[in-house]
Order: structure tokens, then sequence, then C-alpha cells
């Protein structure tokens, strides 16, 4: 699981923020104060310059004062009213056309999507996830950004609002109605793609018996056969079997199969573990160079991506993760083996071949970072690319060669455990992120992941209703269409925008790349000092600013998308789900506001 | 200002303006007007004089550059004025993907009523202005004046006590016209106040207590229809069965103040002559107020 | 008025369209089964531009271009940054997914298959640890660049990087060897490359494998015409002699000899005889055989008696008059002795050495001028020598591109059955040391080993001068040395010099200097230059040459790897 932001406990991430962000209340009360008073001043220059500044002042504080008490005074009859009546519109404009598109999108999936990929359940499960968030956010889209503007152009609006409707509840009417709508396609396209994803993946193979060898144990007697499955999906599976004939067919392509004995054959049963919902604990990752220097992130191998950093084997460079509430609740004991349960993913760098064909070892130790006591190493071979599930005993030798208790020993008193792993092999890197080791919990259901997956696409949905519904207060259909398309596509090239705004990303400002562009210049080459290069930075210096206020509002739709854990196999967290509810809510609130002030200032009948 | 002015405008005025904010036209001049309670009052103008502009001021969909609208003694903007209040567009503006029913429904469900008055209330406008057949059908096929009824019901669904009525019989055949003139007398029987604005001088003459003349912006004419007709230095005689005698005897008579008077009366003007000869002077003196009470004649 | 003239000019409108259809009709008009179609059908047919000329045509691939609408240069390019930033976030299965969305959008594209072929098979493959991991994107790779291949029929570049990745990215890697081993037992790829029929299991060699789609790129251009474009048919049509030849050295590095290895040379040995008797077209335009030197180099030397005897005396003459010419400076530089020349001398002396030269059009010229009715004769002859000078000049130049003389003496003694055997008991020697740890069977096998090489050595002395080989045994030298540490031994003792045969070799090959000391003992034994330095300088001055030579068998292996790895 790649997780380039932390996800921070709920009322951490509302309140306090990470190390490097505030609160996201106080973000949102900062943000919302600043654009209020913006509009306070825009709004008494406009009214200032129509009546002059004392029938503009009153204007403006009537509207304000107005404002306020007609926001108390919604009624939810009728906004339900009005959501009734764009649900209706919604029909009527045929919204049912979108689940005809999704299942020609699901019929000719086959076409474009192989099963021979090793990992097929990610792939199937990315491209049903990710094309059913575009179709729906097209689908809010069109629904949001012409419903109003289309009752502004036949007039329809005369009759509402000369009934007592507030303005506020014609924009929240409108987003619960088409959120209602919205909903109701995704429970279809939920239950459908996730049929769809199970059927697409289930297979069975049969044992190949010729391949079938007997195995002895060291006494010689017969204890079961080894051998390999048919090829069904473009794989194939090694199998063990033991002397009755029952037994598994190994994991590959990320799977297993069940093997049992029906009359005088072994069947393959269908795949198990296509689908599943790993729930992860992750903890604190810190590092320790090669020199023994306690470090925050461990050394770069020049790789473009930064995501994770690494340590150099046989040194005393150390990644550290340190994990809090450990108790002897989370101990795992199947009856052979009893211990703490974790995941571990290794990206290993060689800066040589090593031995051609065998792993790169490594080792794990546990240790009380309150007392120092620490365990004697365990050594593994690092499984690239692969998550390691793994167990570390319960019962352990510390350094000293005696024998402890993992919960009782090696856990601090306020629960802290910290797990050191190092790379052994001199030459040769171990690079790690902070999701890279965690402790497994007992798997969630993978089909409540997936609601939960839906509920992220929810909640990008209603943040695309709310602003088309907004701009549609105020613009024309198309012009409402477009400036939400442009909110979603920098929503979901936020990183990048605000990249350019801060003057991170190469090539400068929108100025100054596009006369890159048109004087073909590359984006590295330095601009010839002048005149002309100080005005396209000077009104690219306005840009960015502009920019980078517009970034503050903008949602950040690759980071709302859930997507990649169900594709991976992981669990959401639930923090991640309140927090991404509570953006929603926070976006639905702001733009109701914003709405209304625009709808109520609006002459309704120009 | 007292309970019975339900409606008071003071210096209302409009001035439509260009993106830039340049004045594009003068919609309505500064008016000033007061409405009683219990009148039927109509608004009366050719094309673009303004009278729909100053309905629309009422209403709140339009605001005033100038001046200010009070209903109910509540600024025009203020939605709550909206409770007491039915509105008929010129056109009637509704979903046509509803029903009679639905449509109805709807609005009272925008007057925050509960189900049950809902229901009875829907039920008794459909029959008030006839559907009653064509309740379950879709608006988008109903005919023009089936469309006006049901926009004249939605417009009373909350049971208002001012209504405005922009062009009320417009499109209409004459039954129609004369179904909607008498529903607005039955309202004004009921004490209701009606404002309507028209071109059609004939239903206004019909129906309307008072009346306002608008040409360009600009209020020509205020007041009575019964007064605003009457013309007071012409005296019209009627008689029969005179011979050439006796008419040059009826001259001389009436110059000796003898003879039979067959009627001896004030003659009225039509509205539409009065209508015309405004606009013609409007025309001619233009900025004015109308000078016709007394001199006019066709 | 207005409204007639506004008629008229809507017929003379519709007129002109109707006049402009008419070209577009016939212009357009499509094939059928009895009938050329119109220009435009015959043209697609005639430059095999029609989809189904190109190669399969996928209904996927169709529906999703129809799909994008117009905007599928958009979309390329999106999803080509797409799989730049999965690559750059080392997520492989949607990368590997984007590639294939890919390939459905721009299926007729050659350099995307060849570019992104690379990418799985040489730059993601070595991201990851495990050798099975890695092997199989070896493989996917393979198959992606063979899926290129069913798009687009006939494409000779697609077929030649498909044999090199085959033979050289898995014969070549550092992880050959498991590479080699587990591409012959994947039944499951063997089945689907040959399209369900695998070969028996001795074909299936990589190198024999990409052999064989080598083949098939060459009887693409023989039969089907096909061109190979800006690529050096030299190297081009050297590929499956070559891999044939890499089969041969890999089968003994497995350990295969005898019968086996000596029948994989041989055939080795035939496909490079056919090589050299290929017409290839060389880079003037003019065809040539890289086989067929001796033969103009024996006739200009024929024809330039022939034109000697013809102008005898003519070319001293006008050396004389030429030289009659020089300015003084220039003629005293040229006396001064070569090793005493100033700078400036050294200038003008070659200045003036230039200014002398004579061309056989110079002297033809003079001939015919003195005697008229020689002068056809001379300018004949003159003209032809020129050609075949150049013939001589481009077949030499494409022999060093494929070391052509080196392959050729090399699959020659690789038969014999001196050099089958020495080779044979250098990988037994090997064998004894690293696995039974016999060092004394050992050290007997190397130096049986190294006694047939000198007789090999004997037989073909043009080996001599050629340092690949020579490099090669010195790998040998390496491990008898290893086995000679281990016993306290140095190639230097009496008793290991005495017996050991290859001193010439591992003097002109030892560039990098490892065995200095035994050299300069071994000198000294002979009673050479006690201190070497006389040899030792000019052995030098061999082995620096030579270092460059023994790369450029490969020479454009490396190149072509770096470039697209490099983008």
């Amino acid at each position: 699981m790649i997780l380039e932001e932390e996800i921070l406990p709920y009322f951490q991430w509302l309140w306090s923020g990470s190390a490097s962000s505030i609160g996201a209340l106080p973000r949102f009360l900062l943000i919302a104060l600043g654009l209020s008073f913006l509009g306070l001043v825009l709004g008494f220059f406009v009214a200032a310059a129509r009546h002059g500044f004392l029938r503009g002042g009153d204007i403006v504080y009537r509207t304000i004062t107005n404002g306020v008490r007609e926001l108390l005074e919604t009624s939810p009859r009728r906004v339900w009213a009005l959501a009734r009546l764009a649900m209706q519109e919604a029909w009527r404009r045929r919204v049912i056309v979108a689940l005809v598109v999704f299942f020609i999108i699901l019929v000719f999936a086959s076409w474009f999507l192989r099963t021979d990929h090793q990992d097929p359940a990610k792939l199937y499960i990315s491209f049903v996830l990710t094309a059913t968030t575009y179709l729906v956010l097209g689908i809010a889209l069109l629904l949001s950004a012409f419903s109003l503007p289309a009752d502004f152009k036949n007039k329809t609006i005369y009759t509402i609002v000369t009934k007592p409707v507030r303005a506020g509840e014609i924009v929240m009417g409108r987003t619960l109605g088409f959120t209602l709508v919205g909903t109701i396609l995704l429970l279809i396209m939920g239950v459908c793609s996730y049929i769809f994803v199970i059927r697409s993946l289930d297979h069975t193979h049969e044992v190949e018996i010729g391949s079938l060898k007997k195995v002895q144990n060291a006494a010689g007697e017969f204890i079961g056969q080894d051998g390999r499955t048919s090829r069904n999906n473009y794989h194939r599976h090694e199998v063990e079997l033991n002397a009755e004939g029952e037994g598994i067919a190994l994991n590959n392509y990320g799977h297993t199969h069940p093997i049992v004995k029906r009359g005088d054959r072994s069947v393959v049963l269908g795949a198990e573990g296509i689908m599943r919902a790993r729930v992860p604990r992750w903890g604190k990752l810190t590092f320790i160079d090669r020199q023994g220097v306690p470090k925050q992130r461990g050394i770069s191998v020049g790789s473009e991506w930064t995501y994770r950093s690494f340590v150099d084997g046989n040194t005393q460079a150390t990644a550290i993760w340190t994990f809090d509430d450990i108790s002897s609740a989370l101990n795992y004991d199947n009856g052979e083996v009893s211990g703490l349960p974790i995941g571990l993913i290794v990206r290993v760098f060689r800066t040589h071949k090593g031995t051609i064909g065998k792993g790169i070892t490594g080792s794990i130790q546990v240790r009380n970072p309150e007392t120092g006591l620490a365990s004697e190493v365990i050594p593994f071979t690092a499984l690239d690319a692969k998550i390691d599930e793994r167990i570390i005993p319960r019962k352990l030798r510390g350094t000293d060669d005696k024998e402890y208790d993992l919960y009782k020993n090696f856990v601090s008193s306020n629960g802290e455990l910290e797990i050191r792993v190092q790379c052994l092999e001199g030459g040769q890197y171990f690079g790690f992120a902070q999701p890279d080791m965690y402790l497994r919990l007992p798997d969630a259901s993978p089909l409540l992941n997936w609601i939960k997956v839906y509920a992220s696409i929810w909640v990008q949905m209603v943040i695309v209703i709310a602003i088309g519904v907004t701009a549609s207060t105020l613009l024309s259909g198309p012009v409402a269409m477009l400036f939400t398309v442009s909110f979603i596509v920098l929503g979901f090239f936020r990183p990048f925008f605000v990249g350019v705004a801060m003057g991170t990303e190469y090539g400068g400002g929108p100025v100054e790349s596009f006369y890159r562009l048109i004087t073909q210049k590359n984006i590295i080459v330095k601009l010839d000092e002048g005149f002309t290069t100080t005005l396209i930075q000077g009104v690219d210096m306005v840009f960015k600013s502009l920019m980078l206020t517009m970034a503050q509002v903008l949602p950040d739709f690759a980071a709302l998308s859930t997507v990649a854990f169900a594709a991976l196999g992981f669990d959401v967290p639930a923090d991640k789900v309140f927090q991404d509810l509570t953006i929603c809510l926070a976006y639905v609130i702001g733009l109701s506001i914003l709405g209304y002030f625009l709808l109520r200032t609006r002459e309704v009948a120009r | 200002m007292s309970d019975e002015i339900v409606i008071q405008t003071r210096a209302l005025g409009k001035v439509y303006r260009d993106f830039w904010g340049r004045q594009k036209v003068r919609a309505l001049k500064p008016l000033d007007l007061e409405i009683r309670r219990g009148e039927v009052f109509g608004l009366l103008g050719p094309n673009g004089s303004g009278k729909t502009t100053t309905i629309k001021l009422i209403l709140g969909l339009l605001f005033p550059t100038e001046g200010e609208a009070l209903v109910f003694n509540k600024r025009a903007t203020d939605v709550s004025k909206n409770e007491r209040l039915g509105y008929l567009p010129e056109e009637s503006y509704l979903y046509r993907f509803l029903n009679a029913e639905e449509t109805l429904d709807f609005y009272a469900r925008l007057f925050d009523m509960p189900a049950e008055t809902r229901k009875k209330r829907v039920d008794e406008l459909i029959k008030m202005v006839g559907l009653d057949k064509a309740r379950k059908r879709q608006l988008q096929e109903y005919s023009k004046g089936m469309t006006r009824r049901i926009g004249l019901a939605q417009a009373l669904i909350n049971d208002p006590e001012l209504i405005l009525l922009d062009e009320p019989t417009s499109g209409l055949d004459p039954i129609g016209t004369r179904e909607m003139k008498d529903m607005i007398l039955r309202l004004k029987e009921e004490g209701k106040t009606v404002v309507m604005c028209s071109h059609l001088l004939a239903d206004v003459q019909d129906v309307c207590d008072r009346i306002a003349i608008l040409h360009q912006g600009e209020l020509k004419e205020l007041g009575r229809v019964d007064t605003l007709l009457t013309v007071a230095d012409v005296t019209q005689i009627r008689a029969r069965n005179l011979s050439a005698e006796c008419q040059n005897e009826l001259r001389d008579v009436i110059a000796r103040h003898h003879g039979e008077l067959i009627e001896m009366d004030n003659p009225s003007t039509t509205l539409e002559e009065l209508f015309l000869s405004i606009v013609r002077d409007s025309e001619a003196r233009p900025g004015r107020r109308a000078n016709v009470e007394q001199s006019t004649s066709a | 008025m207005n409204e007639n003239s506004s008629f008229h000019r809507k017929i003379i409108y519709v007129v002109l369209l109707a006049i402009l259809l008419f070209p577009i009709s016939q212009l357009g008009s499509p094939s059928t089964l009895e009938d050329d179609g119109g220009k435009l059908a015959q043209l697609r047919k005639e430059y095999e531009l029609g989809q189904s000329d190109l190669g399969e045509i996928d209904p996927a691939s169709e529906t999703i271009r129809m799909a994008t609408l117009g905007l599928r240069g958009i979309a390329v390019s999106m999803l080509w940054s797409k799989a730049n930033e999965y690559k750059k976030k080392e997520d492989w299965t949607n990368f590997r997914a984007t590639l294939e969305q890919l390939a459905k959008l721009q299926p007729y594209f050659i350099s995307f298959w060849k570019y992104q072929a690379w990418n799985l098979t040489y730059n993601v493959s070595v991201e990851l640890d495990d050798i099975r991991d890695r092997f199989a994107y070896v493989l996917r790779g393979i198959n992606f660049l063979k899926e290129g291949t069913k798009y687009n029929r006939d494409n000779p570049h697609l077929l030649a990087e498909l044999g090199w990745f085959i033979g050289n990215k898995i014969g070549r890697a550092d992880e050959h060897i498991e590479y080699r081993r587990l591409f012959k037992a994947d039944d499951d790829f063997q089945n689907s490359f040959h399209d369900g029929n695998p070969p028996p299991q001795e074909q299936r060699d990589n190198w024999l494998v990409s052999k064989g789609v080598y083949d098939e790129s060459i009887s693409v251009v023989d039969d089907k015409k096909k061109s190979i474009g800006q690529k050096n048919p030299t190297t081009f049509f050297a590929a499956p002699a070559m891999s044939q030849i890499n089969y041969s050295e890999a089968i003994e590095e497995d350990g295969v000899f005898q019968e086996r290895a000596r029948a994989a040379w041989r055939t080795a040995s035939n496909l490079w005889k056919d090589y050299g008797n290929r017409e290839m077209r060389s880079s003037r335009g003019t065809m040539i055989q890289l086989g067929n030197l001796t033969r103009w180099e024996l006739e200009v030397a024929k024809l330039q008696s022939e034109f000697d005897t013809l102008a005898k005396g003519v070319r001293a003459e006008i050396v004389a008059e030429k030289r009659a010419k020089l300015p003084k400076d220039m003629l005293a530089a040229m006396g001064v002795p070569e090793n005493l020349r100033s700078e400036q001398q050294n200038m003008l002396a070659s200045d003036g050495q230039a200014q002398l030269e004579v061309t056989m059009d110079e002297i033809a010229a003079r001939v015919a001028e003195k005697n008229p009715d020689k002068a056809g004769d001379a300018n004949r002859l003159a003209n032809r020598i020129k050609e075949l000078n150049d013939r001589i000049f481009l077949i030499n130049n494409n022999r060093q591109v494929a070391n052509y003389e080196y392959w050729k003496t090399r699959c020659d003694f690789e038969q014999t059955a001196d050099a089958l055997r020495a080779r044979e008991l250098a990988y037994l020697g090997n064998q004894a040391f690293k696995e039974d740890a016999d060092l004394l069977k050992a050290r007997e096998l190397f130096e049986e080993s190294f006694d047939l090489w000198a007789n090999v050595y004997e037989a073909f002395p043009s080996l001599k001068d050629d340092s690949t080989t020579g490099s090669d045994l010195m790998e040998y030298v390496d491990d008898y040395n290893r086995i000679l540490q281990q016993l306290d031994l140095d190639l230097g003792d009496e008793e290991v010099d005495k017996n050991f045969p290859l001193w010439d070799v591992v003097i002109a090959s030892d560039g990098e200097r490892k065995y200095m000391e035994p050299i300069a003992e071994h000198n000294r034994r002979l009673g050479l230059n006690a201190e070497g330095t006389g040899p030792l300088i000019e052995t030098q001055e061999q082995t620096e040459e030579p270092a460059d030579e023994a790369a450029a068998p490969q020479a454009e292996s490396p190149a072509e790897e770096a470039a697209p790895a490099s983008l």
C-alpha cells in the first residue's frame, strides 16, 4: 500500500493537524473567514458603485442580516420539495442513460482488460472503480450545472422565487435532489461492479496428474505429492497435496485455491484471497544512519520518486517503526505459532548483483523504547514488491539470551513497541516508507470495504454537485459546466497546480510557460535577463498568488479517491472515511452559503 | 402607513444597464403608487411601457435602481412577503413534466403547508379552475387555456391577500377571458387585492377600480376608471323623430333652454380613445403628466 | 431582384459542389474484387497502407479508436504521461495495463512497440529483485513485442528487435544461465509464442528461437520485398548466423561438447559463409559481398600491372613536374629526415607530399596526351581500378563492422577436435576445481587443455593477431591461475612456466596487466631484457589496440542498448 500522505486520526486531523499543516476545522474557518471578507469587500464595492456609499453600505448590511435570518428560516419541507423536483427533473432528463453506459463499459471491459497480469484483481478493481468515478462525476456535472440555468431560461424560477422560498433552499434542494439521484445510481453501480469483479476473476484449475511427484520425509515415508495445476486464466499454481490428496494450490497471481478430495480425484476449488481487505495499523518511521545517528529519513538511491528512503546494508543503518497501543490483545495464536502479526514491504536496491537467484537478507528486531531491552535478531529474506506477512513470535530471546515475553517485556509502560529492520548485506540497500510496515489486524470484509470506496466516490460526486449547483446560480449552463469541469480537472491535478503556484514546478507560471511554449524553450533553460522576462515573471507573480488562493478551496479529488485501497487489498481506514465525509460536509455548507448569496444578489428576472 | 395600503412605491425607478454598467434603457421613471386593500388595480400601457417591470420590482424579481417598493410594509426583496401574495406570470412558467396535482402539491409545499391542508387545498383549486378531469395529465399536454388556469391555481395556492396578475387574459378565448374576469371580480368580492397589468383595455375597463397608465416608463394617468372616462365639458343629446323645423326649433329651444330632452348626459369616452390620446399627447410632449382629462374629444 | 440573385448564387454553389464531388468519386472509389478502384485505392495498395496490409485488425482496437471521437492524439499523450507516472511510482501492473491501452490506440506506431517493449524487458525487469519476477518481465516485454508483430505483420524492424530481445536479453544478461534455463522450461511461453506448436525441447534454446525470428525478419525482406530502412544491412543480415554462433558458445558454457557442439559450430560456419556470399547494398548503393574480397584484390592487382605497363614512366614524370613547382621551403622541409623535422617543417612536408600525389586520372590524361590511341584503354583501366578500389574499401569497411574475419576463423577452428576437446577439458577442470575441489586434477585438466589450445594456434596462425580469442583464453588462464594460487604456485614459477604453452597469448592479451610479474619473470628466463621494458612497452601498445577491437563485434549492441534505455 502506497500512502504518500499519512492518514491522521480523525480528531487530530480535525483540530490540530499534522506537523506540517493545521487542523481541518481551523483551516476551514480561516478560509471561510477569508472568503467572507473578500465577498463583503467585493459586494460593498459593487453596491457602492451602483448606489453610492451610504445606500451601498445599507444594501450590504441588509443582505447579510437577511441572509443570516433566512438561513435560519430554512424549512426542511421546502428543501425536500425542491429536492424531489430536482430528482424528477433528473429522471426526465434520462439520467438512466448513465446506467446504460455503465453496463456497456462493463460488457466491453473484458476487451481491454486481460487477466494475464500478475495482479489481475488490482487491475479489475481499479478499472471498474475508476470508470464508475468518472462516469458518476460526469453525470453529477451535467445534472447540476444545467438545472438552475434551465429554470432561469424557462422562467420557471419566477414561480419559485415568488413563493416564500429562501435562496439557500433552492441551492440545498438541488444539491440534495441530485445527490439522491446519484446515490441511487451509485448503489446500482456498486452492486453490479462488485458482481462483475467477482465473476470476472473467479476461476478454477485442475490438478495436472502428470506433474505430480511423490514426496517422502526423511524417514522415507510417503507424505504427499507436489505438482502443478492446469493453466487457466493465464496462470497456473504449484500444488502441494498431503497423503490423502487434499491440499492447496500455492499463491500465484495474488490468490490460492484449496484442494479437496472428491471421490478419487483431487478437485481445485474457487480462488481465495482475490479480494482482500487487510486492516493495517501503521506506526511512525524514523531512521538511524550508517554512523548510528538518528535521522528522519534514510538515504536516497537517486530514484526520482522520493516516497521511500533507504538504509545501507551491513552498517548501523536501521529503519525503526514505533507502534503504540500494543497489548497482548493483538496476539495471533493458531496453536502452531503465537505472536504479533505484521506485514512488511521491502524495496530492495542492489548496487551489485550479489548472488544471482538469491534474495537479500535482513533482520528484524524488537525493542522496548523505554528500557532499551532488545530481542535477538530475526533474519529474513526480502521479498521485493510483495507483502511479507509474518509473525513476530511471542516468546523471544533477548540480546542477553534470556527468554522474554513480547508483550510483557518489549512493550513500554505506555504501550509502545519498536520494530527495527536492517539490511545485512554490504552494498545492498533496503528502502522503506512509513506504511511499509504495519500490524496486521484480522482482515475486514471486502464487501464492506467496497462500500467504503463507493462512499468516497459518493463524496466526490456530492462535491461536484455542490460546485455545479453553486456555479449555476450565477452562470449560464455551459459556462457553469466549464467552470465545474475546470474545478474537477484542477482538483485531480491539485498537487501540480499547487506546485506551479508555489514555483516548485519547472517552467514557471502560466505566462512564462506559455512564453516558453511559443519560443520553443525547454522548461529548464534560463530566460534571458531583461525587461520581457521581468514583465513575464511579474505578471506570473500575480497569477501565482491567485492560483495559490484558489488552491485553498480546490478539492483534492486524487486524495479523496480510495480506489487504491481496494485495488491493493487494503481496508479503507475509518478515519479516512470520516475525514472525507467531513470534507464533503464542509464543501456542501460552504458552497450552499456561497450559492445563497449568489442567488440572492442576482436579479432573477434579468 | 396604514394597514389599508397593500403596495406602496416610493420614487421607484429602474434602469437596465449593460455588462459594463452603462445605462441602456430607462425602464421605469420614478413612480409613486399606493394600492389599497380590496381594490382591483390595473396597470395599463403599451408594450415596453414599464408595467411588467413594475410588477417584477414589486415582486422582488428585479432590484430597483432608485426608490423602493413596499409590499405589506415590507421591502419587495424580503422573501417573507411572499407568504401572503400570489403571482400569475405572463406565460405560465411551470414544470411541464409535472401533472396538475403534482404542480399544485409542489407549490403548496413551498408554503410549508402540512400534508392534510395541502391535499385539501390542491383539490379545491383543481375543482375551482375546472381541471378535475385533467388532474393527472402532464402539463406539456395542456392547452394554452388549461395552462393559464393551472397557473392561476398555483397563484392562489396559499389563499393570498394580494394577487398580481401579469396579462391575465393573454392568449385566452372570449369565454376564457370572461371566466378570468369573473374570477377577478369574485376575488375582489372575497376582499382580496388584485393588481393586474394588461394592454387589453377592455379587460381593464371591465374589472378595475383604479388604473394607472404607463407610457415609456412614465406614469401618465392614475385614477378611478369612472372618473377618468367622464368628459366634463361635453353634453350629449340623443333624440328621435325630429323634423327639420323641429330640429331648427330645437336649436332655438336649446338656445333658450326649451324643448324635449330625450337624454342629457355627460358622455363617456371609451378607454381606448383615452388611451390613444394619452399616447399621442405623450409623444408630442414627452416628460409631462397627461393633460387630457377634461378637454379631450374624439 | 435580390431574391433572384441569391437564388442564382445557390444554384452556382450546388453546381460547384457537384463538380468537385466528381473527381472525389473518381479518385476515391474503393477497390473491389474485379476492379482496382480509384487512384487512392491503388496508391493505398501500392504502398501497403491499407489496414489489412499492415497486419491483424483488432475489433477492440478499432472500437477504442472510434470511441475517442478524434481525440486519439490527446488520449495517447495522456496515457503516455500516465505510463511514465506509473513507471516512476513502480506500479508495474498499471504500467503494463496502460501500455496495453496505448497499444490499442496506436497499434501501427512501430517506435511505440519497440520503446515500451524495451521498457518492460530491460528497465522494468531489473527493478524487481526476485529472479523469477525479473524473468517474467523479460518475457512480458517479449510477448508485448510479439503482439506488435501481429498488428504489424512483416515488419523487419520489429522482428529483428524481437530476435534481439530473445537472444541478447536472455542470453547476455548477468542472469543468463538462469534465464536460459527458465526460458527452456517455460512450457506456457513456448506454447503461446509458437502459437500452440512448441518446438521439441532441444530447439527451445533462446538463441535458436532468436535465430528463427531473425530468419523470419530476413525472409520478410527477401521474399516480401520489405525495406529495412536506415538499418545497416551488414548487421541486419548477420543476425541469424550470430545467433547460431552464440548458441554454440552458450551450449559449451552449459557443458555440451563433442558432436553436438561440433554440429552447432558447423551450422554456424555454414551460415556465416552464406552471409559472406549475400549481396548486400553498401552505403554507397553498390552491391557487395563480404566473402568476396580476394577476388577483387587480385583483379585490381592485375589491372594495376596492366595499367603500369600501359603508362610506363608516366607517374615518375608527373611527380618530377610537380616537385619542380613546389616552393623551396617546402622542398627543404621534405628534405629533412622525418624524425628531425620541426613542427612547421612537418606541416610543410606533409602538405608537399599531398601535392605530389598523382591520381590515376592524371596519369590516364597524360597517357592520352602522349598516345591518343591508348587513351581509351588507359581511361577504362583507370576507371575500373578506381571502381574496384572503392568496392574493396567498402567491403573492408563492412567486414570490420561485422568482424567478419574473426567469426569466420572462429567458426572454423571451434569445429576442430582440438578446440572442442580443449574447451571441454577447461570446463571439466573448472568443475573439478569448483565442485570437487580436486586441485591437482583441475590443474592437470587445464594444462592438457592449454596444450591443445597451442595446437589450435598452430593450425590457425591468424589467431595470433586476434585479440578476441586471446582475451577469451585469458579467462581460462585466470581460472588456471586461481587454481595455481590455491596450490601456492604462480604462473611465473619455473615449474609452471616450463609447461605453459600460451605465453604469447598472455603477453598479447594481458590488458589488465594482471600478469606483469610472471611475464617479466618469463622474459628473464628467456634471456630477454631482464627488466622486460622493451618488450613490455610493445606488448602494452599491442594490448591496448586489441582491447578496442575486442568490443568491435558487438559494437552495435551497446549503442542500441544505450539509446532506448536512456530515453
